[in-house]
């Protein structure tokens, strides 16, 4: 969580506060973008372009949004552009996939669907889905904050969300079906 | 509660959405449809691995890595808001259209948009259009000055005659800026125009006019450097310095002041670059009967093509100066001979096969002719 002094003295013109305030939100902004674009290079690219955009627009946040679904708006809309110019997304071979808490959340993820299937399934999702998704579980966003961020009505984000895990129930139900995951 | 209804019901509460009530109304849906159960448990664990997807983080810190960049940014001033910030983005919302649909309309839109702009900018500046090419003139002439400081006044002639734009008063200010470093003999050497001495039969036997092109005045330039060179081999500059022979031959042309010897104006006659392209044949290139700036009495008596003569080897150049023959070393460094001058002219120059002779015919204001012959044995001339 950002404190709010920070932003304001980033507002300021206080540099470093700015320079602070990107290294907190870093890994939210790249998080975001990794699993959007799926592609660490791409993501990586992304990110530094919504950093900067942070660093260049801070003064046009207003505190009556909250500044990380001010930030995560950026970052998805940054995004959103790069896969709609490039399509289709790229294999998921290229990366490797860094950790936070590695041996943790590998032994979680190796309970159920291999989490290289359920993101090679959120990369098969609609871009609108596919975000909606990435801002619920990625960012642990409520319906209320996922619409601010994508300015996007309530029932939408609903909707997109809704359908979006059919989609990706069906999605890996077909990978364990192929033999992809055993 | 219909299908829908129920549906609805269970992905919210995957979400942790649903109220007491609503929670009742679901369960009693549920037991009702045991598919649903079903499907609601395959949704409830899908959910519970999407939240526990890994939290990747980048190789390396990216803000470390923009640190550079944001040295060189200033952050936006305020006026806008979190909206204005994010708008320009292309993400909007689909609730109703397509993303392909709305993309089209607001790509339709941009170029309806641009069409509407540049014709509002025809109907209301119809003569400004050509001004386009003026300043790419301009630019050109920028580019020119600055890198061939020789030629910096004409480039500043030709600014400063009917132009008043922006573009001319920025052409001026650096045409001033490299002239004054002609002046100074600071100025640095003009390689492009020195590249582009073989059209030097552009522009000939004038100064730029202001409504000159860029084309022009990069071709004007050219012989300026040339003939600068030449001078420097008749071995009138001073300095050895090809460099600093550029500048002075620059200030010269522009500002009349009067070395000894050629300070030639920016001025080509030999319409041939075949023949100025030749480095044997790289001497003054001049009109017939021009008077050099700054030196009066030096009044040439022959073109280009008359009036130096490379020797076999190219070491040397003779030259007919005012009546008289004036032997160079090709590379400027300094004058081998020099008559003198005389009334009459000179005719008939060729030299001997190993480049020990020079023969040529001086004519007097009688018309009287006398053949002469330079010797490089003992540097003389003797009449044949």
């Amino acid at each position: 969580m950002v404190e709010p002094e920070l932003i304001k003295a980033a507002q300021a013109g206080d540099r470093e506060a700015l320079v602070t305030l990107l290294r907190d939100i870093e890994h939210q902004v790249y998080r975001t973008a990794y699993y959007l674009l799926n592609h660490e290079q791409d993501a990586m690219d992304a990110a530094q372009e919504a950093l900067i955009r942070v660093y260049t627009k801070i003064n046009t946040y207003e505190e009556k949004a909250q500044f990380r679904t001010w930030v995560q708006r950026i970052v998805t809309n940054i995004c959103i552009d790069k896969f709609r110019r490039k399509r289709p997304s790229v294999s998921i071979d290229e990366h490797e996939m860094v950790f936070q808490a590695h041996e943790d959340v590998e032994a979680e993820v190796m309970s159920g669907y291999a989490s290289e299937d359920i993101r090679e399934a959120i990369g098969k999702l609609p871009e609108h889905h596919r975000t909606v998704v990435v801002l619920r579980y990625l960012q642990d966003f409520s319906y209320n904050e996922i619409a601010d961020s994508l300015n996007l009505p309530l029932n939408t984000v609903k909707s997109y969300l809704f359908r979006a895990r059919q989609q990706l129930q069906t999605l890996l139900h077909e990978y364990r079906k192929g033999g992809v995951r055993g | 509660m219909n299908r829908e209804e129920g549906m609805e019901l269970v992905q919210r509460s995957i979400d942790g959405d649903l109220n007491e009530e609503e929670t009742s109304r679901l369960q009693a849906y549920l037991l009702k449809y045991p598919e649903c159960a079903a499907f609601k448990e395959k949704l409830t664990r899908l959910s519970e691995e999407l939240t526990q997807l890994p939290h990747v983080a980048p190789r390396y810190s990216l803000v470390d890595a923009i640190l550079p960049q944001l040295d060189r940014i200033v952050p936006e001033p305020a006026p806008g808001s979190a909206e204005a910030a994010a708008s320009e983005s292309p993400y909007e919302p689909r609730a109703r259209r397509s993303g392909e649909r709305r993309t089209g309309y607001r790509r339709l839109g941009a170029v309806v948009a641009a069409g509407v702009v540049a014709a509002v900018l025809i109907i209301a500046q119809p003569f400004s259009l050509p001004k386009s090419d003026q300043d790419k003139s301009a630019s050109m002439a920028e580019t020119m000055n600055q890198s061939a400081p020789a030629g910096a006044e004409a480039s500043s002639g030709a600014a400063s005659g009917q132009r008043a734009t922006t573009d001319q008063a920025m052409r001026m200010e650096i045409s001033d800026v490299a002239g004054a470093e002609a002046g100074q003999g600071a100025a640095k050497d003009a390689p492009t125009a020195k590249a582009s001495g073989g059209s030097n039969g552009g522009g000939a036997g004038s100064k730029p006019s202001a409504n000159d092109s860029a084309s022009e005045r990069l071709d004007l330039q050219a012989p300026v450097t040339k003939f600068t060179k030449s001078t420097s081999a008749a071995g009138e500059a001073p300095s050895p310095s090809a460099a600093t022979n550029s500048a002075e031959g620059g200030s010269s042309s522009g500002s009349s002041q009067g070395h000894q010897g050629f300070a030639p104006p920016a001025v080509a006659a030999n319409p041939d670059p075949a023949a100025t392209n030749d480095p044997s044949a790289d001497g003054p290139v001049v009109t017939e009967g021009t008077t050099i700036t700054g030196v009066p009495d030096m009044t040439l008596s022959s073109s280009l093509a008359e009036s130096s003569w490379p020797s076999p080897d190219g070491s040397l150049t003779a030259l007919a100066v005012d009546g008289g023959i004036r032997i160079v070393q090709t590379d400027g460094t300094k004058t081998v001979f020099e008559s003198g001058s005389r009334e009459g002219s000179i005719s008939d120059v060729t030299w001997g096969q190993n480049g020990q002779d020079l023969y040529y015919t001086w004519t007097d204001a009688s018309g009287k002719s006398t053949d002469l012959r330079w010797s490089a044995a003992d540097n003389r001339e003797y009449t044949r």
